[in-house]
């Protein structure tokens, strides 16, 4: 797995997660009637629970046993690994349902990292990953009897509630043999020792009828409660340990600095080949310029005029060309005065008209580094924009929020833009993520494109 | 103030203070201006002590850098701004390796009357300096063509409308250059430049009812204001 794969829409970064957007499943079903909504979903989910949770038990019991048991004879290992994965697999699908039927997601804890080595270090790595342990309980051992006795209440609860209130209808229609037994006879006998003023059919009718609208009122409050036992134990069993959130950051920074690296040696290397193309051959010449200019000074002063006039504009090409490199390494404006004035001045430039709006907080400070990331993601979206969106006009807009810096980039245009290698905007994705920052871009067909850029305020800081 | 006025007619040679960090530099340029028969009064590596210099010492030219001690930031607009304020008769040079649209745009504001903005480079050449000095003394305003090109690629949409040759005539007139100097660099007779001049203004929407520095400060202005004008 590339260090790539490790964030995917399924495994939102931390960054996303500590600051969630307002999204309306985070608002959680608390009103009654709510629950009622809820109810089909949660009983749908508590009676898929009992043969998903047989599956994953056959097939985790089966591996991990038959793989304990042939441990002595070397594959042992990979089927006990195997069980650990696919147990990962089984663990993965039902946090991803429980979670849905309660509106609480689980976050799963990220596979381990892998480590440079063999096969020997991949196998130690997953066989010391306690996530796939804990995973290995839950859909090997604990969840099939629980989803079991689950299923089987749910049901009870449900039977009752729905056959109790129309007990007055199906009741007469089964055959009586008048041996029948009928428990509200025997209820009100015990209860108050004369006979039941009513005949017993409407008694049981009366009866079922009221203990069936107790179940049915009860009803989406019992699916809830039992699907939120699940819930705590599948979240204790596959659910993040303060352990695993560590590893993940910690996992989630050596991706960062591993981009960053990357990212940087590139760019070192660029600027190294652009010095050498560039300044540097133009330098020399002058050099060799000025030193025949010397050689010919007492003989030739034609050729000597000729010559030094060549190496004035060589001086000057070399000079043009060191603007160009320095402005793409620093702007000038951004050091001079700042993320603010810098926008407004590729604004102001800029091939399409760009509108550049601030609503950073006073007193927010952004980092050197951040302004200087932020710079490059707003010009390297804006020459994107330019060059392939097609629009009339840009925008770029600048806020805070808590902690992070928060670039909206947006334009008109016919969209398709891709954060994939080969696409314009790849090295930006990179970029980002090398800072420990996280992008989104939505940019359907036929337009608009909007790229959304979260960095934290204060990097290298 | 008033003892420079007095000075002036006694000391023909004209009185640079130059304000450079670069040791390099400031040497170059301090033998340039002596080439070019301008007698160098002050020579500084800051923005402070530039401004105390001037306190000091009657001069009519001051140049200098942009980025200086202690930030290394714009110290050198600002004292360019502070010295026009202080002092409206001594013309300001602003050299720069760099040139931003902001910082023209700044100089430019208020009375632009001899205010200069060059890259470096264009002072290599001791005609060019010669020559832009001599229009900063007469009033004028010397615009590099980098800051030029950047103001008229604003203005795309009108600029477009004029023909190539209008065009060249409108960076130079914006370079500060006058017409005689226009004539000159694109080798076409003054009527010629007039022609085209007034094309320009028809284009352009400008009246044209001023001449000489006049008008090419209403060609600034207008390009100046694309900002608000989009």
């Amino acid at each position: 797995m590339t260090a790539h794969e490790l964030i995917e829409p399924g495994r939102v970064p931390r960054t996303a997660e500590s600051h969630p957007p307002s999204d309306p499943a985070a608002i959680r079903a608390t009103g009654y009637w709510d629950l009622w909504r809820a109810a089909p979903k949660t009983l749908g989910i508590l009676l898929l629970a009992m043969p998903f949770s047989i599956v994953a038990f056959s097939v985790l019991q089966t591996l991990f046993l038959v793989g304990l048991g042939s441990i002595v004879l070397v594959f042992g290992i990979f089927l006990v690994v195997g069980a650990l994965l696919t147990a990962r697999i089984f663990g993965d699908a039902w946090a991803g349902l429980i979670g849905a039927a309660v509106d609480r997601p689980i976050t799963r804890p990220v596979p381990p990292p892998t480590r440079p080595g063999g096969i020997l270090a991949r196998l130690r790595g997953q066989l010391s990953h306690g996530a796939g342990w804990r995973a290995l309980l839950h859909s090997g051992l604990v969840h099939m009897p629980l989803s079991v006795t689950l299923w089987s209440l749910s049901l009870m609860w449900t039977v009752i509630a729905v056959f109790g209130p129309t007990a007055w209808i199906w009741n007469r229609l089964t055959p009586t043999s008048g041996k029948n037994t009928h428990l509200s006879t025997v209820i009100w006998d015990s209860l108050s020792g004369s006979p039941m003023p009513v005949d017993p059919l409407t008694g049981d009718a009366i009866l079922y009828g009221v203990l069936g609208l107790i179940f049915l009122a009860t009803l989406p409050l019992v699916l809830r409660g039992l699907a939120m036992v699940d819930w705590a134990v599948s979240r204790a069993l596959l659910g993040e340990t303060a352990g695993d959130r560590l590893q993940r950051d910690v996992v989630q920074l050596e991706i960062a600095r591993e981009l960053a690296a990357a990212e940087e040696h590139r760019t070192l290397g660029q600027l190294e080949r652009d010095l050498h193309d560039g300044p540097q051959q133009r330098l020399v010449r002058l050099q060799m310029d000025l030193a025949a200019a010397e050689r010919r000074m007492a003989d030739d002063p034609a050729a000597v005029s000729s010559l030094l006039a060549e190496a004035r504009s060589t001086a000057g090409a070399a000079l043009d060309e060191l603007r160009a490199l320095s402005r793409g390494v620093a702007p000038p404006l951004l050091a001079d005065r700042g993320l603010r004035a810098a926008l407004e001045a590729i604004a102001d430039s800029a091939p399409i008209p760009t509108r550049m709006t601030w609503a950073v907080g006073e007193g927010v400070t952004l980092s050197e580094v951040t302004e200087r990331t932020v710079y490059f993601i707003a010009a390297e979206c804006l020459a994107n924009a330019a060059k392939h969106s097609g629009a009339g006009r840009f925008d770029l807009h600048l806020a805070d929020d808590a902690g992070w810096v928060i670039l909206t980039a947006s334009d008109e245009g016919r969209g398709g833009a891709m954060l994939l290698p080969g696409h314009g905007l790849y090295g930006l994705d990179q970029r980002v993520r090398g800072v420990g920052g996280s992008i989104t871009l939505s940019s359907p067909d036929g337009g608009p494109t909007v790229i959304v850029a979260r960095i934290p305020v204060s990097l290298g800081a | 103030m008033t003892d420079s006025h007095q000075t002036e007619v006694l000391v023909p040679a004209l009185r640079i203070a130059l304000a450079e960090d670069s040791g390099l530099l400031r040497e170059g340029l301090i033998r340039l201006f002596d080439e070019a028969g301008y007698e160098t009064v002050v020579a500084v590596g800051d923005a402070d002590q530039l401004l105390a210099e001037l306190e000091q010492h009657p001069v009519d030219l001051v140049v200098l850098d942009v980025r200086m001690p202690p930030g290394f930031r714009d110290e050198g607009v600002r004292a360019a701004l502070a010295i026009r304020e202080r002092w409206p008769d001594r013309s300001v040079l602003l050299l720069s390796q760099h040139v931003e649209l902001v910082y023209a745009g700044e100089l430019l504001a208020g009375d632009p009357s001899g205010v200069g903005y060059l890259l470096k480079d264009r002072v290599a050449s001791l005609d060019e300096f010669r020559d832009a000095v001599a229009r900063l003394r007469a009033g004028g305003t010397v615009l590099d063509p980098e800051v030029v090109r950047g103001l008229m690629q604003r203005h795309r949409d009108p600029v477009e409308r004029l023909t190539s040759r209008e065009g060249e005539v409108l960076g130079l007139m914006a370079e500060g250059k006058s017409n005689p100097e226009i004539g000159a660099a694109l080798v076409v007779s003054a009527g010629a430049v007039e022609k085209h001049i007034s094309a320009i203004f028809q284009k352009l929407g400008l009246t044209d009812t001023a001449s000489g520095h006049r008008r090419v400060l209403a060609v600034l202005t207008w390009l100046r204001s694309a900002g608000e004008a989009s």
